[in-house]
């Protein structure tokens, strides 16, 4: 899983956003601040420019008046001469109604020039411009303004002019003169024009160093800005990245890691709550790991049980191998008495014929009736051997250590089983009454330790029927629905029965009644063990004084 | 007078045997196969010599040596074995003279028959 902090650092940090926002903010104001300060700046410099500049031709328009009516050039000259000291003015020109220069004077402080186009050149004045700025100065009621063209010295320059009027009555200029005459309605007469010319450099100067220093201190004010955003971004994001390191080391594992964050804040609250979160996770984990330690203790205690009980299991198998054969063997003892009068009741035979044949043989005379003797006895030794090689052959199957699942023909085995004990339980007076089902099935399996379970059963149902009886061997197939038909064989006896008590203890191992027959305990234990091993089922129903009968259910192979 | 000997033998080999030989001998033999069928015979007649099978069903040879001593106390026992059974030294003390031991030779049959008639 990818990690939520690491991949939070990819991109840019909160740091930077901060940062960079901020200060875009601050630059944006710091400008609209500077601009709007140094424009209102501007303009009261301007302001006042033109304020002076008004006065000033509002003055000389006043001087000349009488000047340019009389037209007295001394007068003019003299009014030209008090503003031509005013600092910063270029030139000063008197003009009458028809365009004539009147006076003149710059700050140059050149002698008077009539020549027009020498005046005009001198400060740098266009020749169309002027006659316009002439005829609007003249026709208008108030000053005109015009902003001066770059001169030849390369200086900018405001001109401004001013008609100059007089107050004229109707007997003529005579008023002016002081007669006395009959009052009239005063009109206004324009009767020339005063213009100046003030360089616009000290203005511009100033304008520069305003903007020079406004400009100073928004950037002084910006960097500032930008600096304590920086040192607050920092400060702000201290204990975060603080928090976030903390996060970090405990994801990977260090959950004894505690953030030191102490301030009464809310970053402050939730380190507290981190520290908190941390130390119960430290707690859960000691736990965890406690618990984990335990489980593999008990794990590794586990495998060496298992182990163990592997080992015991393997001897236990190894020991119950040997007690099925030794308990074979057992059975095998018991049948001794049995195989003994089996075997030598037929050698018997075999042995007096035989010797009784010799006899005969010897005889000097041995006749045609003779022959027909000794062929008699001839058949009786070799049915009698026959019966012999059956005995031993069956013996040999029974004690015979085999493993080799085969397919089994029930009804031979216990055929085969009766060859060995079925004599002995008619010494008994026990009865057999066989009924084998037509067709019946085979099972799978290996026929010895079949043939161990039915002598078992056998000599069981023997010993339970001391007085004699009868022994039920019945065998047919159970055809289920299915396809997994299995085989029933019942072996009931009609002997003393088994108490309900001992019923269910009789598959026990070493469980016996037998007190003063040498019972091992393992007969029907050991017949269980194998009727499992085939898949089959082994069930036993008793009534004491009845007898008793076992159900072996067997799968049978198609 | 010819002797009457009776075999008492589950075992058909056996009874078929000591006929054989026995008559062959020229004794009158009877064979049956249990002491009930002996039973039923000494009823009607006694016989000089009896060789009895221990192990019998119905009546084992135990059972039918009292039985002949009870009708026939002149008959003398023989007992006859297959292997080693405490049933037999029951059968001594009950008086059966001895016992021959299967397999067994013809001769000791023959002899043993001798035997008790020459002591008779």
């Amino acid at each position: 899983m990818k990690n939520p902090v690491m991949a939070g650092r990819k991109g840019f940090g909160i740091a930077f956003k901060f940062t960079v926002t901020i200060s875009a903010l601050i630059i944006l104001m710091s400008f609209s601040f500077g601009y709007f300060i140094s424009k209102r700046q501007i303009n009261s410099i301007m302001a006042e420019f033109q304020d002076r500049a008004e006065t000033l031709i509002t003055t000389l328009a006043y001087n000349c008046e009488f000047g340019v009516l009389s037209a007295n050039e001394d007068i003019l000259d003299k009014a030209v001469r008090a503003i031509e000291e005013q600092k910063g003015l270029e030139y000063v020109l008197i003009y009458d109604t028809d365009h004539n220069i009147l006076a003149h004077g710059h700050s140059a402080g050149g002698g008077m020039d009539d020549n027009h186009e020498g005046i005009w050149g001198r400060h740098g004045l266009d020749t169309v411009n002027e006659l316009v700025i002439f005829s609007t100065a003249l026709t208008s009621k108030r000053s005109v303004i015009f902003t001066g063209k770059v001169s030849d010295s390369g200086i900018s320059v405001y001109d401004i002019s001013m008609p100059v009027k007089t107050v004229k009555t109707a007997e003529g200029p005579e008023a002016l003169l002081g007669i006395p005459t009959a009052p009239q309605e005063a009109v206004e007469e324009v009767i020339g024009v005063a213009r100046i010319g003030l360089s616009l450099t000290g203005v511009d100067e100033l304008i520069k160093g305003t903007i020079n220093s406004t400009l100073l201190i928004t950037l002084a004010l910006m960097l500032a800005g930008i600096v304590i955003t920086i040192f607050l971004v920092r400060l702000i994001l201290k204990p975060i990245r603080e928090l976030a390191l903390g996060t970090n080391k405990v994801a990977e594992g260090d959950v004894s890691y505690r953030v030191a964050i102490t301030t009464g804040d809310e970053i402050g609250a939730l380190a507290s709550s981190f520290n908190n979160m941390t130390e119960s996770l430290a707690k859960a984990k000691k736990l965890v790991d406690e618990r984990t330690g335990e489980l593999e203790r008990t794990n590794t205690s586990l495998l060496k049980t298992n182990y163990e009980l592997e080992k015991i299991t393997k001897e236990l198998k190894a020991a119950q191998a040997q007690l099925i054969q030794s308990s074979k063997m057992t059975a095998i003892g018991q049948l001794g008495a049995g195989v003994a009068h089996e075997l030598n009741n037929p050698i018997g035979g075999i042995l007096g014929y035989s010797q009784f044949m010799l006899t005969k043989i010897d005889k000097p005379e041995f006749s045609s009736e003779d022959f027909k003797t000794c062929r008699k006895y001839l058949e009786h030794i070799e049915r009698e051997s026959g019966r012999c090689k059956t005995i031993v052959e069956n013996l040999l199957t029974f004690s015979r250590k085999s493993d080799i699942i085969e397919d089994i023909d029930i009804v031979k085995v216990i055929e085969s089983t009766l060859t060995i004990i079925g004599h002995q339980m008619q010494l008994k007076n026990i009865k057999i009454e066989k009924d084998f089902g037509e067709g019946l099935a085979n099972t799978s399996g290996v026929a010895n330790k079949l043939q161990q379970v039915f002598t078992n059963m056998m000599l069981n149902a023997q010993h339970a029927m001391p007085d004699g009886g009868t022994l039920y061997l019945r065998a047919r197939n159970l055809n289920g629905s299915d396809r997994a038909a299995k085989i029933a064989i019942e072996i009931e006896d009609t002997g003393m029965g088994i108490s309900e008590e001992n019923l269910e203890r009789i598959f026990e191992p070493f469980f016996t009644t037998k007190q003063d027959w040498k019972g091992t305990g393992l007969g029907l234990a050991i017949t269980y063990q194998i009727i499992e091993s085939m898949k089959g089922k082994i069930d036993v129903k008793s009534a004491v004084g009845k007898g008793t009968k076992f159900t072996i259910t067997l799968p049978a192979i198609s | 007078m010819t002797v009457n000997i009776i075999i008492v033998d589950d075992e058909h080999v056996i009874r078929s045997l000591l006929t054989d030989l026995l008559g062959d001998n020229g004794y009158e033999v009877t064979a049956v196969t249990n002491g009930k069928e002996a039973e039923d015979l000494f009823k009607e007649k006694s016989f000089r010599i009896a060789f009895l099978d221990v192990h019998m069903p119905v009546m084992n040879g135990v059972e039918t040596l009292k039985m002949i001593r009870r009708v026939s106390p002149d008959t003398t026992v023989v007992m006859m074995d297959s292997f080693p059974d405490k049933l037999l030294n029951e059968a001594i003390d009950h008086g059966a003279i001895t016992c021959i031991h299967k397999p067994f030779d013809i001769k000791e049959v023959t002899d043993i028959v001798e035997r008790i008639l020459k002591v008779k």
